[in-house]
């Protein structure tokens, strides 16, 4: 079963190497659109590659709430939790 | 050549408007992959005339073969950098006789084709940061036609498509267009019946039809041009 860590590792590659965020900007508490400059296709984005590595899949309707990359893991590990 | 090596993937592009379209984006330097569904021998003909062109069995009406296709592409080519969204049927009649079977046909193709094609090239395009999708619309997606309350539905559809597509995508490099023709002679429209013919043909202020060049003309165009997305380019002789 993959960890909490192993997503937040995955959500960070994915933001430097995908969508070439400044890898020295973004922590947990970083809000992804206001800090890092996502915007919703770039979550999209972001989130379908971890959908992919862990082969889990979460509904729009749960990223409705997200708006900082530690409750994207939070979201992502927990769908890991239960579908590995 | 300014799609020099570009990978395109042009559907039902084994006649018509979808073979001129391969045939003016290789000669852009694109490498095509030739869509098919029955005509393969049409499709053939096509890669022949298309260098570094490769031919690929592609049913839009089914998802899994979209998703086959695709896989195939990028095996053997590379992610689809260029998406025409060309294949479509029509089954004409009035719509106090249109059944649901004719109705859903040739929404199932003509547009939900064109969203199983760039649901599936989206991807790549956004990690590519470029991308083009065009879309073959048709005048009578604007104007309507008797007989094709089907058709012009799916055609008028596509447009809504590609606007909200391109609002979702302007920011990433890849911008969404139709390239909507009127009356082009193509196998195509030579199976209208003849009173549809006569009806387009009577609306054509240049009082001529198009050839598939013509058409395909404004599918370089889109494929070339990068500030123009979230559009309709009209082909169609004049018609308002």
């Amino acid at each position: 079963m993959a960890t909490r860590d192993e997503v937040v590792t995955s959500l960070k590659e994915t933001l430097v190497d995908r969508l070439k965020v400044d890898a020295a900007t973004i922590t947990e508490d970083a809000n992804l659109f206001e800090d890092l400059g996502l915007d919703s296709i770039d979550l999209m984005t972001v989130v379908m590659a971890v959908e992919e590595k862990f082969a889990i899949e979460v509904s729009d309707e749960e990223l409705e709430d997200v708006t900082t990359l530690g409750q994207a893991a939070d979201l992502l590990s927990a769908k890991v939790g239960t579908n590995a | 050549m300014s799609l020099e090596g570009r990978v395109a993937l042009v559907t039902g592009a084994g006649s018509g408007i979808g073979r001129a379209s391969a045939v003016a984006l290789a000669a852009e330097g694109a490498r095509v992959a030739v869509g098919y569904r029955g005509n393969k021998d049409g499709a053939r003909e096509t890669a022949g005339l298309c260098e570094g062109s490769m031919e690929f069995n592609i049913d839009v009406s089914s998802t899994q073969s979209v998703a086959g296709a695709f896989d195939e592409i990028e095996q053997a080519m590379g992610p689809v950098e260029i998406l025409v969204n060309n294949a479509g049927i029509t089954k004409d009649g009035l719509l106090m006789r249109m059944s649901e079977a004719a109705w859903d046909e040739v929404l199932d193709v003509t547009l939900k084709g064109a969203f199983r094609c760039t649901k599936r090239a989206l991807p790549g395009m956004l990690k590519a940061r470029w991308g083009r999708v065009i879309s073959i619309g048709s005048v009578v997606g604007t104007t309507g036609n008797p007989g094709q309350a089907n058709y012009a539905a799916a055609k008028a559809g596509l447009v809504g498509f590609s606007k909200a597509l391109a609002l979702e995508v302007a920011a990433k490099g890849i911008t969404v267009n139709v390239v909507a023709p009127g009356l082009v002679e193509t196998g195509f429209i030579a199976k209208l019946p003849q009173a549809a013919h006569d009806a387009l043909m009577s609306r054509v202020p240049m009082g001529r039809s198009a050839s598939a060049d013509e058409a395909a003309e404004a599918v370089r165009f889109c494929a070339r041009a990068s500030y123009l997305t979230g559009q309709v380019v009209g082909i169609n002789g004049g018609i308002i």
